[in-house]
């Protein structure tokens, strides 16, 4: 009998029993027939059937029935269900509010479940995932990007560590498919060789991967497509394979399908590439060829049996290897993380926060829970000692109580879940661009086992404690009161403030953290960011090599569109640019200083480097702090001239006049024999060019122009419109169409998104700390009022004696809101401490304002008492309406 | 000659009669009757007043089900199947009853 088979047969057992009884009939009355038409022949045949005893029927049918009806734990229980149904069917209003609350509670906490489930517990789509690694470049310990793609190529022919290393790179191209009449699209590339593919264990779906001869310059004109992008472009038709598609004008055969890698979480732009061609390398590295740290990125993956630290160990002594070979990989040190880690990057703290924030929901709703219980069960002492009165055992009426509150964690977590659900597809819909790992969030079978097993344990936890309290009540204590419903020990009116206090104290944790992390967005968006984020629209374009070949192409074309932009109606100012705070460009140059000896590399200041046209400052807004900003006489072939920023005039050249010093750059693009010599002619003011929250590093702008050797096929678009930038995209397209008309437009954006998404994660957690808080503050308003109410009906006596003898509305609203302020008062001074302890978590998501800034903390508390304020004045009113007479008699 | 007393059908030997019958084949309880009864030629039987307290007990332990099904006269019947367990609960008590066979033929072999 299966485990099924077994629940219905209790279940009919415990509900169908006049249908069991049918049956029994029936079946004897079959066998009576039978052996009615086949009983006369069957005796002459055997001789045993004489000597059989007469049976019973009545008899024989009532033992059956006796036999049926044995009653089992189980079938204890499906009474007790029943009674329990039936009991909370007459307090409808406590069912839901205890229902709601557990939901409330539970569903928080299984959608922050869900995104932990989905980011950090489920392993990466693909085999053996553990064994994947990511490579980092480290600078005094601090990552700075990843190893050049020759350190990587050198160390995967010789580390013994890794089954497959790789580094790869990714960049938007123009891609047009041929045969569609879609305009050109800015679309991002992954530039991979083969074992890409087979360090992540992908493998095509249809078509082959890159072939070795294919990773050689001049040969690679070939592309892997993503299975979306043949579904959608090419209807999933295999005659995709020998198709072309143009990337940045130049035709490239589609080989293969892949499956659709969801690597997102890995590009610092939060895209995951849908075409690959290869990274065409020579197998060897050129002749002084900048190695050190590069904004590449590089995979691979271990041996089977290697140990993260074995391979720590080997890639460190690589790196001091290399080191004593290049100069340029001298200052760099190198690592390996588990690639799980990045996948949950930068939302680990922020989960740490929420799952704080949620366990905080919970414990509220689960003290919301208990303190209603509580009251319940009080109320139903008269009906519990009736039933002790007839011999009911303790042990069965606990059971009682514990069914019931099971039916309502059932319930809570049941609800909760589909809380969840529709939390899930909400942070699925809505979450900063920074965490593209959240994208396609859903809930799943451990979700909805999760939020079962917290609801049921929350319900368990919290029903046993009151129903152990209630059960304790000594019977000949309660007979000495006179079984009457109102009086209850001055003990379990303690327990119930205290459990409400608690709520206060949590939602007061809850608020202020709120309150931290509202500040601290409104400090990151709205601090000096050194530059004018209103007003600024921002693109990407990529200049074809093919018909710009050589960098003076390029800048001709750069500087064509900067003065077609700034000529456009409603544009202010227009820059082209290579790089743009505050998303950090991560392009760092190692600066030698004229007159400076430091012949080692690594003795060198480092700084942010960019290229751009003489209206950067203009259009950034940034302000000039000392020399002069760039002119329209620094021509191309000129004296190549720069512009630092303060910090770097004050860490790198701290005791010399920077105005007029001579600079050079070590190359990262080609190897020159000669390095221009820049010289610097203004200094301006700092800029967050280093995210948010970091302080601004040292940077320094040249002109593109002047440099030929620094400026490459990517430019940047920055246009200061008078109105709305997002207006600018469609006219700065038909510009850009009207100069090149198979050049697109990406990653078009204003400013404040940029800023704005910079500053993602804050704002996030700000948004669901502050919905929690809600929650939890209606929570605890619920509770406080709860458990005021309870006292007013308790005292309901007293008030009516009070009445009786002449207190006046005012005095009695006193008296019942000072007894819930009071228990906001204790509330706050916990809460208060409680803070106190959430600001070690909370410090790193906190800017611009102390973790525990008393303004902060008095503030929130004080808006909490209001609410507890409010919560206990509807009591209160209602305490005036106690007619002194009614209340003197009842019981 | 049929047993003197249905209390000499030894307790339990009755589980394992109507195992046994219900591994042939699923049979209602007039069957399982009429079963025993020609097997044995009468010596043992099972009467209804101890085979259906006998066939709920089976049944609570999941040895067998119980399926109302058409009876080859057109009548609604409930007939027994034995299942997985009640298969491996007949192994055990055969095993069993041998060895309790086995042991009186040895008391009663003459010395």
């Amino acid at each position: 009998m299966s485990f099924i088979d077994a629940m219905r047969y209790r279940w009919r057992a415990a509900f169908r029993r006049a249908d069991l009884d049918r049956e029994i009939d029936e079946e004897l009355r079959h066998y009576a027939d039978l052996d009615q038409r086949h009983g006369t022949r069957a005796g002459r045949r055997h001789a045993g059937r004489a000597a059989q005893r007469p049976v019973n029927p009545t008899y024989l049918r009532e033992e059956l029935r006796r036999m049926s009806r044995v009653r089992t734990m189980l079938d204890h229980a499906a009474q007790d269900a029943r009674y329990a149904v039936r009991t909370l069917r007459k307090t409808p209003a406590f069912a839901i509010v205890a229902v709601l609350t557990l939901a409330l509670g539970v569903g928080a906490n299984a959608t922050i479940f869900g995104i932990v489930d989905a980011v950090v517990l489920t392993p990466l789509p693909f085999p053996e995932p553990g064994q994947l690694v990511r490579f980092f470049s480290t600078r005094n310990g601090v990552v700075v990007g990843s190893p050049s793609e020759w350190d990587v190529q050198d160390i995967a022919r010789e580390a013994r560590s890794f089954q497959h290393l790789v580094s790869y790179d990714e960049w938007p191209k123009t891609v047009r498919v041929a045969g569609t009449a879609s305009l050109p699209e800015n679309m991002l590339i992954g530039l991979v060789s083969t074992d890409y593919f087979t360090t992540l264990g992908v493998t095509p779906l249809i078509g082959r991967l890159f072939a070795p001869e294919e990773e050689q310059p001049g040969h690679n004109y070939v592309a892997v497509i993503s299975r979306g992008l043949w579904r959608q472009r090419f209807g999933a038709s295999p005659t995709v394979l020998g198709a072309t598609m143009e990337i940045n004008d130049e035709p490239y055969t589609i080989i293969g399908v892949v499956p659709d890698l969801d690597v997102a979480w890995l590009s610092p732009r939060g895209l995951a590439a849908r075409i690959w061609t290869p990274w065409a390398l020579p197998a060897v590295a050129p002749p002084g060829a900048w190695r050190g740290a590069t904004g590449n990125d590089a995979i691979a993956r271990l041996r089977p049996g290697v140990s993260l630290d074995q391979a720590r160990a080997e890639v460190s002594q690589f790196a001091a290897r290399l080191g004593r070979t290049y100069p340029s990989d001298a200052p760099y040190g190198i690592t390996v993380t588990p690639l799980a880690q990045s996948h949950v990057g930068a939302l680990g703290p922020l989960l740490g926060v929420l799952g704080g924030a949620v366990a905080m929901v919970l414990l509220i709703a689960c003290a919301n829970l208990a303190s209603l219980l509580h009251a319940r069960n009080a109320a139903r002492q008269r009906e519990m000692l009736v039933r002790t009165a007839l011999g009911a055992s303790r042990g069965r009426l606990v059971r009682q109580l514990l069914v019931e509150t099971g039916l309502l964690g059932g319930a809570g977590g049941a609800l909760g879940f589909l809380l969840a659900i529709a939390g899930c597809a909400a942070v699925s819909r809505w979450h900063p661009s920074k965490f593209p790992q959240l994208a396609g969030l859903s809930v799943n079978t451990t979700v909805l086992g999760f939020a079962l097993a917290v609801s049921l344990a929350a319900a368990a936890i919290f029903g046993i404690w009151p129903a152990w309290s209630t059960s304790r009540i000594e019977i000949a204590e309660r007979l000495r009161a006179g079984g009457r419903t109102g009086t209850i020990s001055r003990e379990q009116r303690r327990v119930r403030s205290a459990l409400v206090v608690a709520e206060i104290a949590l939602a007061l944790v809850l608020a202020a953290s709120t309150a931290l992390l509202t500040q601290s967005v409104a400090h990151l968006t709205r601090q000096d960011l050194g530059f004018d984020a209103d007003h600024l629209f921002k693109a990407k374009l990529y200049i074809p090599p093919v018909r710009y070949r050589d960098p003076a192409a390029v800048a001709r074309f750069a500087d064509e569109l900067g003065n077609r932009l700034r000529e456009l109606p409603g544009v202010e100012a227009a820059t082209v640019t290579m790089g743009y705070p505050p998303a950090a460009a991560r392009w760092l140059q190692a600066v030698s200083l004229e007159g400076q000896a430091a012949d080692r590399l690594a003795d060198r200041p480092t700084a942010f480097f960019t290229v751009a046209d003489d209206s950067y400052l203009r259009t950034y807004g940034t302000r000039l702090v000392r020399g002069r900003d760039f002119r329209s006489t620094d021509a191309a072939g000129g004296p190549a001239v720069a512009i630092v920023s303060e910090s770097f005039a004050h860490q790198d050249m701290p005791n010399r006049d920077p105005i007029g010093a001579r600079i050079t750059l070590s190359n990262p693009i080609v190897a020159v024999d000669k390095p221009t010599p820049i010289t610097i002619v203004g200094v301006f003011q700092d800029v967050r060019n280093d995210g948010l929250n970091q302080p601004p590093r040292p940077q320094i702008v040249g002109l593109y122009r002047q440099l030929p050797e620094f400026s490459s096929n990517f430019k940047i678009l920055m246009v200061r419109s008078t109105g709305a930038p997002a207006a600018l995209a469609t006219p700065v397209q038909r510009i850009v169409r009207s100069m090149d008309p198979d050049i697109a437009l990406g990653e078009v954006a204003t400013m404040q998104d940029v800023v704005a998404a910079v500053a993602g994660g804050t704002a996030y957690a700000a948004v669901l700390v502050g919905a929690f808080a809600v929650l939890g503050l209606v929570l605890a308003a619920i509770g406080t009022y709860g458990v005021v109410s309870y006292t007013v009906a308790q005292r309901s006596n007293e008030i009516g004696i009070r009445t009786a003898l002449g207190a006046g509305p005012a005095n009695i609203v006193r008296m019942v809101v000072g007894s819930g302020c009071a228990l906001g008062l204790g509330g706050a001074v916990l809460g208060l401490l409680g803070s106190a302890a959430a600001a070690r978590v909370l410090a790193g998501q906190v800017y611009g304002v102390s973790a525990t800034d008393p303004v902060t903390l008095i503030a929130s508390a004080s808006g909490l008492l209001i609410v507890t304020a409010i919560a206990s004045t509807v009591p209160a009113l209602r305490a005036l309406r106690i007619d002194p007479a009614t209340a003197l008699h009842t019981d | 000659m049929p047993l003197r007393d249905k209390t000499e059908l030894l307790h339990g030997s009755l589980d394992l009669i109507v195992l046994r019958t219900l591994s042939l084949q699923p049979m209602h309880g007039y069957a399982i009757t009429q079963h025993v009864a020609r097997l044995t030629d009468g010596v043992l039987s099972a009467d209804p007043g101890s085979l259906y307290p006998a066939l709920e007990r089976l049944k609570r332990n999941g040895w067998i089900t119980a399926k109302w099904q058409q009876s080859p006269t057109g009548r609604r019947a409930r007939y027994y199947h034995i299942t997985r367990s009640g298969l491996k609960q007949l192994g055990r008590e055969t095993t069993e009853f041998e060895r309790f066979v086995d042991a009186m033929r040895r008391v009663l072999r003459p010395t």
